[in-house]
């Protein structure tokens, strides 16, 4: 029933929003980069989510003496995270370009494996839901506010 | 169409009359004042609530402060009641006391 | 106990709906956090009903029952008490391919309409307290 777990909740929204968008961005301004100090062409990266319980959200603890249906709507609280940032695993894609400087021996050049029009989607997707939780946040705010008007 | 499944909730034993469970839960008895009832058992019985609704008001502040409750609506509403009651209380007591010394006064 | 009851059952009613919009609340924010989690299933409560039978206008004090079964017993106070809103969960997306179910144009909707039910309802609330305190203080003044 606290406004605020659910600004914890939304905040850990807007963490894993903002890596994931740091992520596409970078795969983004890499989409033609042909060599690594690693060696190799860039390979593009993904993020994946999971769900994290409210005790790990935060420091503080739950104690629970109200009833079964709290618990129950507890337990159903989550926020998110980033579990893991993947790397492309396929192979890079050759290009015909002998008079690139990266190009091997039989005038080939490796790219990434990343398509512009599918990382700006992703892209505005994630900025989709960052604002939605921006939204969530302030809704919570204007609701904890207005119950301090109470007994005015 | 999305499917839509209610998702279980263990149900507490039935508590029988335990339906005042919530503190803050205004008494379920009728409000009539009945015939046989005198005024200073109306009196009592309102000192006795404004009373618990005090201590329920204290017990959320220090919750709050402690980071036990976040729960400021609840509060808020604890925090009120128990002024309300207060105040109602504080009148009836005037009240009284004015009564009482008209009473006084007619004596003279 | 009996004695004078200075808060109505409409005040009740009104806190209740209160603490359920919070749920809600911290339940839509939890979809919108998980809205690119796979397999995360979209869930709401539903309490709206609950109130409506509460406060149902033929709900008196002490019912007069012809069977037993007819009407759910308890006066609007134990209703609104010891009822519990259902949790559901929306299981099959409408367009997904890692089956997490939520729409964030819903939940954004959802949002809104909650969070300024919420507002109007503390608002009413705060009036009908300070209708009170004027009863009890002012109001009796000759």
């Amino acid at each position: 029933m606290d406004l605020f777990q659910a600004m914890q909740i939304s905040a850990s929204g807007l963490t894993a929003q903002r890596i994931r968008m740091n992520i596409l961005a970078s795969n983004l301004a890499n989409a033609n980069t042909t060599k690594t100090p690693e060696g190799g062409p860039f390979r593009r990266k993904d993020v994946y989510f999971q769900t994290i319980g409210l005790s790990e959200l935060s420091a503080r603890s739950y104690p629970r003496e109200a009833g079964r249906f709290e618990d129950e709507l507890d337990r159903q609280l989550q926020g998110v995270q980033v579990s893991q940032v993947v790397r492309d695993a396929r192979a890079p894609r050759l290009v015909y370009d002998p008079n690139h400087p990266d190009a091997n021996k039989d005038g080939y050049i490796a790219l990434p494996n990343i398509t512009v029009i599918s990382e700006m989607v992703s892209m505005m997707n994630s900025q989709r839901s960052f604002e939605a939780g921006v939204t969530a946040i302030n809704a919570g705010k204007s609701m904890v506010n207005k119950a301090l008007t109470i007994g005015r | 169409m999305a499917r839509i499944d209610l998702i279980p909730v263990p149900q507490p034993p039935v508590a029988g009359s335990a339906s005042l469970s919530l503190p803050g839960a205004p008494s379920a008895a009728p409000g009539a004042l009945r015939g046989s009832e005198s005024f200073g058992d109306m009196l009592s019985n309102l000192l006795s609530t404004t009373n618990d609704l005090q201590i329920r008001a204290s017990e959320q502040s220090q919750a709050l402060l402690s980071g036990e409750s976040k729960n400021i609506h609840e509060t808020m509403i604890a925090l009120e009641k128990a002024n309300v009651s207060f105040r109602f209380l504080n009148q009836v007591r005037n009240k009284a006391l004015e009564a009482y010394r008209e009473v006084q006064r007619m004596q003279m | 106990m009996s004695g004078p009851r200075l808060f109505s059952d409409t005040m009740y009613a009104f806190e209740r709906s209160l603490d359920f919009r919070s749920m809600r609340h911290n339940i839509v924010t939890t979809n919108i956090a998980n809205a690119d989690t796979p397999g995360f299933k979209s869930k709401d409560i539903r309490f709206e009903s609950l109130l409506q039978r509460a406060l149902d206008k033929d709900r008196g004090i002490a019912l007069a029952r012809t069977h037993v079964n007819h009407i759910e017993g308890g006066s609007r106070v134990d209703i609104l008490t010891t009822a519990e809103p259902d949790i559901v969960k929306t299981e099959s997306p409408i367009a997904s391919f890692d089956g997490n179910t939520v729409s964030v144009d819903t939940e954004m909707h959802k949002l809104t309409e909650n969070s300024l039910l919420y507002q109007s309802e503390t608002d009413v609330l705060a009036r009908l307290f300070s209708g009170l305190r004027y009863a009890v203080t002012e109001g009796g003044s000759i």
